[in-house]
Formats: structure tokens, sequence, C-alpha cells
């Protein structure tokens, strides 16, 4: 268990280095992917809200000390992702196994639509003057960019459970 | 069985306490915590924008094979023209050191430098900002100039940490500096458009502004220097109200493709 928790520590902090320092200068549009993000998607399926939305608020945290953004910006929209994605997995999963993947992916976007509006917003909202809030652009870059991360991560992350904080499934018909 | 209640408290909890930080707390406070991070961070970020910066010339190099030979082509012409302009430039190379003596501009030399490494940039591509790898121990201070090799200005220093600080880009829209037009003396504030572009704005209607007109640094009431190069007018316009003209600056330097940079850390 100690092992698995500095394993994701360690995960979260080199994905939120990697999105200041590694994607800029790579992706299309100078726009980085947020692989936190993703990682928080993948890892919401296949957990339960209330195991793991500390490790939201974690992320989140990490990810807005290192991108020199206002503290707890990213971690609400972390939590609020994370809420959502348990939300809508629990409903809609369960008959739909075989389409995981496909219904990650929507969940990707949903995701990343949701936290481009959040920082943006919560950016207004506390009067930082150098948010812009909405560009046709930049979403369809943070869209494409966020999902080719997510169809190259998506595999490694479910496949090495015993690596990622990842349960088998806890989806069961009651 | 879990009772529901406790995932929506734990969410409203959770929510309330992130809200409260966001809002409420008092401006740079968790600096020193961040340092922490940052510090660990470092060795990490450094080594990742360089392989990202190798990467990126892998990738551009695939996309321009292709334009290859009509770029050679474009080459061949641009070097004749520039042989011819070498020649006209030997003869204007006094005639620009007397008018930088009248102007009062600062060449380079005059500064003490600090180069500095970018390790990290604004990952929402509204290049308002990059990360250097030098701080606090190598005398770096916040509000110092930040130019790239040819006196060319591109922002200010914004946060220090002990061995990175935050540079405020010009195109920031917190960003806003003294300048003037070189040529005619048209002074203006020179403001970021969003991580856009530049724009010089409350400049009256009674100066004269041109398009391709050199903007520099005023060095009026702040730490920036006088005649620090910035960019070129690319169009200059009236506000709605009619009563000040604005021009929009085409940067000299691509900011999102900055490597090196240098903090001037005091005249000589």
């Amino acid at each position: 268990m100690l092992y698995q928790n500095i394993l994701t520590i360690s995960f979260i902090f080199l994905a939120a280095v990697t999105k200041i320092s590694l994607f800029p200068e790579i992706f299309p549009g100078h726009i980085a992917p947020d692989i936190l993000l993703i990682l928080i998607i993948i890892w919401s399926t296949h957990k339960t809200f209330e195991s793991f939305w500390l490790w939201a608020v974690f992320a989140g945290l990490i990810l807005d000390a290192v991108s020199l953004e206002r503290i707890g910006v990213n971690a609400i929209s972390f939590l609020v992702i994370s809420f959502g994605v348990d939300f809508l997995s629990r409903r809609f999963f369960i008959s739909q196994r075989r389409g995981m993947f496909f219904w990650t992916a929507g969940l990707v976007c949903a995701g990343v639509i949701t936290n481009y509006f959040l920082v943006g917003g919560i950016h207004l909202a506390s009067g930082n003057l150098s948010a812009q809030f909405f560009s046709w652009h930049d979403l369809f870059f943070e869209l494409l960019n966020n999902l080719i991360v997510f169809s190259l991560i998506y595999l490694p992350v479910t496949n090495f459970k015993s690596i990622f904080p990842i349960e088998k499934s806890r989806l069961t018909v009651k | 069985m879990k009772n529901p209640s406790d995932k929506y408290f734990k969410f409203i909890a959770g929510l309330v306490f992130l809200l409260v930080l966001v809002f409420l707390n008092p401006k740079n406070i968790f600096n020193p915590v961040r340092g922490i991070f940052l510090g660990m961070a470092y060795p990490f970020q450094k080594t990742f924008y360089l392989t990202s910066e190798k990467t990126g010339d892998i990738f551009s190099l695939f996309s321009s094979i292709s334009n290859l030979k009509s770029e050679n082509g474009n080459l061949l012409r641009e070097n004749n023209t520039l042989s011819a302009r070498i020649a006209e430039l030997a003869g204007q190379k006094k005639e620009n050191e007397d008018l930088r003596k009248e102007l009062q501009l600062t060449p380079r030399k005059d500064f003490q430098l600090e180069a500095m490494t970018v390790i990290a940039q604004d990952s929402n591509g509204l290049g308002s900002w990059i990360m250097t790898d030098k701080g606090k121990n190598s005398g770096i201070e916040t509000g110092m100039p930040v130019i790239v090799y040819d006196g060319i200005l591109v922002g200010k220093v914004s946060e220090v940490y002990a061995n990175s600080s935050k540079i405020n880009l010009l195109t920031d829209s917190a960003s806003s500096i003294n300048a003037n037009d070189l040529a005619t003396g048209a002074k203006g504030i020179l403001m970021g458009e969003y991580g856009l572009g530049i724009a010089l704005n409350m400049v009256a209607q009674t100066e004269v502004l041109n398009e391709g007109d050199d903007i520099v640094t005023s060095g009026l009431g702040e730490t920036i220097p006088k005649g620090f190069l910035i960019g070129k007018v690319a169009q200059v316009k009236s506000t709605p109200d009619k009563l000040f003209q604005q021009a929009l600056i085409t940067p000299r330097v691509k900011y999102s493709e900055l490597d090196t940079v240098f903090a001037v850390k005091r005249s000589l």
C-alpha cells in the first residue's frame, strides 16, 4: 500500500512537470495536454469517489504548485471532474464494459471542456486579468491534444493495475 | 453499505475548502511551499524542456522536408539581397551610432546580464509566462527586465524562487510598460493582449504613429531602462471613443520559441 502510494505521488508529480516542461514545445498550438487530468479521469472510472477524492485534490494542488497557478484552481477542477466521472460511470457503465475505451474518451472530452471553463471562470472570478475566458482555437487544440495523449496512455494505465492505483472493477449490479 | 450523503458531504466540504483557499488567501502566501516543490521539480524540468526542444526540432524537421526545395530557392534569393544590404548597412553603422547617442539609447554592453535557460512555459498556449533556471541564488530579483541577445525586451521577472524564476512576457495582459515610437517619439503604454500580441495604448491623437516604426522602452517611471527594442508597429487605429490611438505591435522574437534569455541585473 505504501509502495503504491509513493508510486502514485511520483506519477502525479512527473505528470505535472511533464505538462509545463515537456509538452508545450511538442504539441500543436503550444497547448499542452493535461496528462494529469486524463489520469484522474481514468482512475476515477475505476475507483469510488469516496476512495479517490483526496487524490484528485492532491493532484490538483501539485499541478497548481508546479505550474505557478493560484493554489486551489486546478484542485477545484479535478474535484468537480472526479465527482462528475464517478456520477456518470455509476449510471452508464454497468452494461457498457466492452466500450470502456470510447466511454472514457467521451469522459475525457467532457472533462477537458469542464476543466477549460472552470479554470477560466475561476481566474476571471478571482480577478486574474491574464485569463482569456474562451477561444475556439484553444479549445479545439485542448481536445485534440488531450485525446492524442489519452489514446497513448489508456492501455498502459489500465493494464498495469499493480503499478497504477486501479482496482479490478467496482461496478456491480445489486 | 455506504451512505450516499457521505459522498456529497465530502464533495461539498472539499469544494468549500478549496474555494476559500483560492479566493481568500493573500497573494504569494504559498510561495515558500511552492518553492520546495519547484526545487524538487527543477532537475526534471530542465531535462524535460531540453528533451522537448530536441523533439520539437525533429517534428518541425519532418514537417519542413516537403518545403525544403522552395525554401532553398527563397534562401538563395534572400542571400543575394542580404549581401547587397551588408554593403548598405556598413554605411549606416556610423549613422546608427550617432543616432543612439542622440536618442540616449543604452547599448547592451552597458548592462550586467545573467544568462538564463528556459525550463518551462505557459501550457495553455497563451504565451503569458516562462520559467527559467536562475533564481535568488543567482541574484535574480523581482522586476528585473528580461531581454534576448540583441537587447530585445521580452518581459519582466515576476516571481523569484531559490533556483528558478517566473518571467511575465510582454504578451501577458497584466504586463504594462512605458514605451515610445523610435522614429516619431510618440509615447504610450505597452500592454499585453491576453497572450495573443502586444498593443501600444494611450497614445495621444496629436502624436504620430507609422506602420513599420520600431517601438522601444521609454524608461519612464520604472525599473526598465530606456532603449530596449520591443517590436514593430503592425497596425494603427483609434480607440472606440476616439480619444487615443492604439498601435498593434509585432514582437521581434517568437516568445514560444525562447530558449535562452538574459536578466538585466543592473546598469554598469
